[in-house]
């Protein structure tokens, strides 16, 4: 997997009312990283996330994934790379309500359409991994705030997506919780999965090995691939004011 | 996506919201019955009437006076614009050879007296009358050649007047006068029933020769003519046509074949029927709307979830066809049950109002299902539509 986006710029209405929400973004994400997208709101890292993640197409700009351009696709394809290669994790969950949380696994499985037998086997196997066994028949809003998100990774996994892209997704949560996904994304990072987290909470974006601040839609500072450990000493040493970005 | 897959997805959908799911097919359901309960309804007059005109006889043909069309006699309406004579049904007895019966009738209204009067229909006919017309005799005997080539004053009661006259007891054997003239009664008829509006057991049978002199007339009303066959009825026709325009030198009658007034009558009913059918349609559609309407509101409510099923990888077509689904699946559900509040509804019918025939015609039932599930789909299209292109990260949005 591999994402390569090329002066990319996003940009909404015509004319005079013309709204700049990203602008000449040049950003590459290779296999196996962890990144955090962070910045104030209205920075513009809500749209790049929909745009990586194929929700939102480039107003122009080149992107590239895993080296064939995307930026011309249409809806439907869209739709394919989304199903295949992408999984969403978002801040209010999005669950679908009335379904159980096996069910709410198996959405992405039906549109990529894998049998039900199969479907069943797949959620059932994803939720053991979550460490929601337990929980597999209860209706989403029978769930705690933490276990409904891990339902939407263990959906957001379905179809073994090479990209994750969460966005807030401990924002709804409380510390413990938090803590939980965020090690539960760690996991998943640890076997390979790209993993992009969009946040304004520093202390989400430590457990990234690669920080990107955006303002007013432009790649403010990109700190490059860290290691963990320098990672954390490096967040901690900014919050203290020692290194100037 | 398997479209089974998407069958259920819009089941659980539509089990969400029972109540409004089941009101939407309330629409379907009512439009479904009522065509099939008003196309029973004419259906049943059309077979009922049918069978009155076949009741006239099989393979019959019908001689009136003037140059009337089908069925309805100048005669009945008091105008006799020619001249049928007991002769010309006697010509055609002896001569056309694909004939098998001749039956002359001159009909009058006449009181006919016993204890009480009656007024009563007095056909003069002859011995093949009931023959051609399939009228039986619930005792004595018919009126018989010799009684009419002897001019015997005898009678034969139709069951409506030998009621009102006799009551209970027999008739046979004792005197009724037709017009103050006394005649011996030597039969009584089956009950028949009516035929259109005229009830054939009203009514009291003489000899034809005693008919002319009663009522000082030559003029025929009608003659049955009965073919031998359903092959020859057509020969029937030509021959009684040729016949008869040889001795009046013009063609100052028509004929009409029992299948011609059939098929006219059975023409008249069907148009009816469609009618019927097509008033109902229109609550169908009215249906269809509701279906358009609630499926607008399931979709501006469900933005969110499309928007969620979207970025999990539906495509446009998924979307679609999931709400499709849900509005096919309401008109079809809707369609079974108003199959069965049609079939309901049409035996209450005939249960309420005896004299109301109701009969369930096999392509109303398909035609209304297939309608309704037509107009599920018709009127889903645009929601569906508009559902499948919502944008997704407006979607996900909505709140």
């Amino acid at each position: 997997m591999a994402i390569k986006l090329t002066e990319m710029c996003k940009y909404y209405g015509r004319g005079a009312s013309k709204v700049s929400a990203l602008k000449e973004i040049n950003l590459e994400i290779t296999q196996g990283e962890i990144i955090a997208i962070m910045g104030p709101s209205g920075s513009g890292k809500s749209t790049l996330m929909n745009v990586i993640g194929f929700l939102d197409r480039p107003s122009a700009g080149i992107y590239e994934f895993n080296g064939k351009r995307v930026d011309g696709l249409n809806d439907n394809q869209l739709a394919a790379l989304r199903n295949r290669h992408v999984g969403f994790v978002f801040q209010n969950f999005n669950l679908l309500p009335r379904y159980t949380a096996l069910a709410n696994v198996e959405v992405p499985l039906i549109y990529s359409g894998v049998p039900a037998r199969k479907r069943h086997k797949i959620a059932a196997e994803l939720l053991e991994v979550v460490g929601l066994k337990d929980r597999m028949n209860h209706k989403s809003n029978e769930l705690s705030g933490g276990q409904k998100q891990r339902v939407a990774i263990a959906r957001a996994l379905a179809n073994h997506p090479s990209l994750i892209l969460a966005d807030e997704p401990t924002g709804n949560l409380d510390t413990k919780s938090g803590k939980e996904i965020m090690k539960l994304f760690d996991t998943l990072n640890s076997i390979g999965v790209t993993v992009v987290l969009v946040t304004h909470d520093q202390e989400i974006a430590d457990y990234a090995r690669r920080v990107l601040y955006i303002r007013d839609g432009l790649i403010e500072s990109d700190s490059g691939i860290r290691k963990q450990i320098q990672n954390q000493q490096w967040s901690t040493d900014k919050r203290q004011g020692k290194v100037n970005i | 996506m398997i479209i089974y897959d998407a069958l259920i997805i819009a089941i659980r959908g539509l089990f969400a919201n029972k109540l409004r799911s089941l009101l939407t097919m309330l629409g379907v359901i009512i439009g479904v019955g009522s065509v099939i309960t008003l196309v029973s309804i004419g259906e049943g007059v059309r077979s009922h009437i049918s069978g009155q005109i076949q009741g006239l006889g099989s393979n019959m043909v019908l001689v009136t006076p003037g140059k009337g069309t089908a069925g309805v006699t100048a005669t009945s309406l008091g105008g006799a614009v020619s001249k049928l004579t007991f002769e010309d049904a006697l010509a055609v007895e002896r001569e056309a050879a694909s004939v098998s019966n001749v039956a002359p009738v001159i009909e009058s209204s006449a009181n006919a007296e016993y204890e009480e009067r009656r007024l009563t229909l007095v056909s003069g006919t002859t011995e093949s009358y009931n023959e051609v017309r399939n009228a039986d005799l619930a005792s004595g005997r018919f009126i018989s050649r010799g009684d009419v080539a002897a001019y015997k004053d005898v009678v034969v009661l139709g069951d409506l007047v030998k009621r009102e006259l006799f009551g209970g007891a027999s008739p046979i054997g004792k005197t009724v006068k037709v017009n103050n003239k006394p005649f011996k009664v030597i039969g009584t008829m089956k009950k028949k029933g009516y035929t259109l509006t005229i009830n054939n057991d009203d009514r009291v049978f003489i000899p034809i020769t005693v008919a002319e002199e009663l009522f000082d007339t030559e003029q025929v009303s009608m003659i049955f003519v009965q073919a031998r066959s359903p092959e020859t009825v057509s020969n029937a026709v030509d021959e009684t046509k040729r016949i008869i325009t040889r001795r009046h030198k013009r063609r100052d009658f028509a004929v009409s074949e029992q299948k011609a007034i059939l098929n006219t009558f059975q023409g008249i009913m069907g148009t009816l029927s469609g009618m019927l059918g097509g008033i109902a349609g229109v609550s169908l559609i009215v249906g269809g709307i509701g279906i358009m309407n609630i499926m607008l509101v399931t979709v501006t409510e469900r933005t969110r979830e499309i928007g969620i099923r979207k970025a999990l990888g539906a495509k446009r077509r998924d979307i679609m066809i999931q709400f499709l689904m849900e509005s096919v699946f309401i008109s079809a559900f809707g369609g079974v049950i108003g199959i069965g509040v049609g079939l309901w509804g049409s035996r209450i019918l005939t249960d309420i109002v005896p004299k109301l025939p109701t009969v369930i015609s096999p392509w109303s039932i398909i035609t209304a299902f297939s309608f309704a599930l037509l107009v599920g789909l018709f009127f889903g299209i645009y929601p569906a539509t508009k559902a499948s292109r919502l944008d997704p990260i407006v979607a996900l949005r909505y709140e």
